[in-house]
């Protein structure tokens, strides 16, 4: 059932993680009466628990309510995967971003959404994302080259749930040429004016695990020409993650 | 069975202490050893596990469990760190590039230093210090150039605190320290010369905020024999005004 306010949350740890999950959603400041609005627990309560996350300094207050915390700064720097997987790009990107200039990313999948791990700035200004960030899978290339190869059809039906018949035809011939070709596109589907090329990264029993993507100006971006780099990119990455694991 | 009764504090502290099991060197690691760093009952931290799990804060890989996805989104979205990051990286790697070595931007967060970014020069001596990795102040340039600029108050409580020695080197003697953040006040470098890690010695300076506030601090440490206070000194100072110029620039934009 989903309904706003969300199904009220019982467990202390629940009620937790939502005032958690409404601060991260709010990008920016909260205030305690958004916070109970929007997770459906008492203000009392709310005040409580945002005062021991505080003191854990899970939150931090400012003048306009309360921000993500330090401590979840420095717990984030330790989660596995973006470490593993930045840690194996970086010497990929370096040499992606010598051939092109362009922005970068790596991203992972994340529900029906792509989390950017790791970027790299190129010339588009403003950079359309940056590592913490999140890009629809169903229009952006690094969405499009992972879901192409997915063998999760859970994500996959949360992904084209919202097309009609005749664009979900559409949208699984495109990644039918992403399988045949290792590349998907983004021609200025998810930014006005920003075309993006991506290819899949896989574990070693061929699941994507995560995309790289190289977006520029799509008045001087070939994304034909950009095609093969950032496909030998994708299988550098993939090699290199290969040898982590063995 | 539900953790409703339980008082709140208790579940947070609970969630802490398995969260902060994980150190830096996150190999991921089983239920029982999960339960014996948290010093929690196994049917605790094994119920808390499964909640942690969906939602994506920790990640379970066979039998191994790891810091998760959400965790890294949300520290992401930290603003203090994402800001100064943003401003800081820049002036970074000019420095890293002047001088070969590894370049280290911390912030203050009560008694210790959080390290926001860090830079890796050609220094030979990899950094042991990691981005969201806490600094001690009494054994770090970092630590001892923020220190230095702090009030009297504020300086006899960090100081009241235990002293670890992190090597043989490590100033534990407090008239000594006194002195030392005195001479940084009257303009000297902050030095530190291995005095955290054996073979790593480090210079700092501290970046000024609003208002005469320290906003954070940016070292270069490398190995003890290739690092000279001297050479590091008209560097440092420059990077420290032109990123304080930078933030000042990015607030007034901001607003």
């Amino acid at each position: 059932m989903r309904s706003a306010p969300r199904q009220e949350p019982v467990s202390v740890l629940d009620r937790i993680l939502a005032i958690l999950e409404t601060v991260r959603e709010s990008h920016g400041s909260t205030t305690i009466t958004q916070l109970a609005l929007a997770t459906g627990i008492p203000k009392s309560t709310v005040s409580r628990l945002v005062g021991d996350l505080v003191r854990q300094r899970y939150l931090t207050r400012t003048a306009e309510g309360v921000v993500i915390g330090l401590r979840l700064f420095e717990l984030g720097a330790r989660a596995s995967t973006p470490r593993r997987l930045s840690l194996a790009a970086l010497p990929v990107l370096a040499e992606l971003f010598n051939a092109t200039g362009e922005h970068l990313n790596v991203a992972v999948q994340e529900g029906s959404e792509m989390l950017s791990v790791v970027s790299v700035r190129g010339r588009l200004r403003p950079a359309p994302s940056h590592a913490g960030v999140r890009v629809p899978s169903i229009t952006t290339a690094l969405g499009k080259a992972v879901l192409a190869f997915t063998h999760d059809e859970l994500a996959f039906g949360s992904v084209v749930t919202g097309l009609d018949l005749r664009s979900r035809l559409t949208f699984e011939k495109e990644l039918v040429s992403v399988r045949t070709e290792w590349v998907a596109i983004d021609r200025c589907e998810t930014f006005p004016g920003v075309v993006g090329v991506a290819s899949p990264v896989l574990s070693p029993d061929r699941i994507p695990v995560a995309a790289i993507s190289v977006a520029g100006p799509v008045t001087d971006m070939d994304p034909n020409r950009m095609a093969p780099l950032v496909r030998h990119a994708a299988l550098a990455l993939t090699n290199r993650l290969a040898l982590q694991v063995a | 069975m539900s953790d409703a009764d339980g008082d709140a504090l208790g579940v947070l502290d609970r969630m802490t202490r398995i969260l902060e099991a994980f150190d830096q060197d996150d190999g991921g690691m089983g239920i029982s050893e999960l339960a014996l760093r948290a010093g929690l009952p196994k049917s605790t931290v094994s119920r808390l596990v499964g909640t942690l799990v969906r939602q994506r804060y920790l990640e379970r890989d066979g039998k191994h469990i790891h810091l998760g996805l959400r965790l890294f989104e949300l520290g992401q979205l930290a603003q203090q760190p994402r800001e100064l990051r943003t401003a800081a990286l820049p002036v970074m790697a000019d420095l890293r590039n002047k001088t070969g070595q590894n370049v280290h931007l911390a912030i203050r967060d009560g008694h210790e230093m959080v390290c926001i970014a860090v830079m890796r020069g050609r220094s030979t001596t990899p950094s042991r210090v990691r981005t969201g990795g806490r600094l001690p102040m009494h054994a770090t340039a970092l630590g001892k150039a923020s220190l230095a600029l702090a009030s009297p108050t504020d300086v006899d409580q960090v100081l009241a605190g235990e002293l670890e020695a992190w090597t043989p080197r490590t100033i534990t003697d407090r008239p000594a320290l006194r002195r030392q953040l005195a001479d940084i006040r009257r303009g000297e470098l902050a030095a530190e010369v291995r005095e955290f890690a054996p073979d790593v010695s480090c210079a700092a300076v501290p970046v000024r905020g609003p208002a005469d506030s320290v906003a954070a601090a940016v070292s270069v440490s490398g190995h003890a024999d290739d690092v000279d206070p001297g050479l590091l000194e008209q560097p440092l100072r420059a990077a420290a005004t032109a990123l304080g110029l930078r933030l000042a620039t990015m607030r007034s934009t901001l607003r």
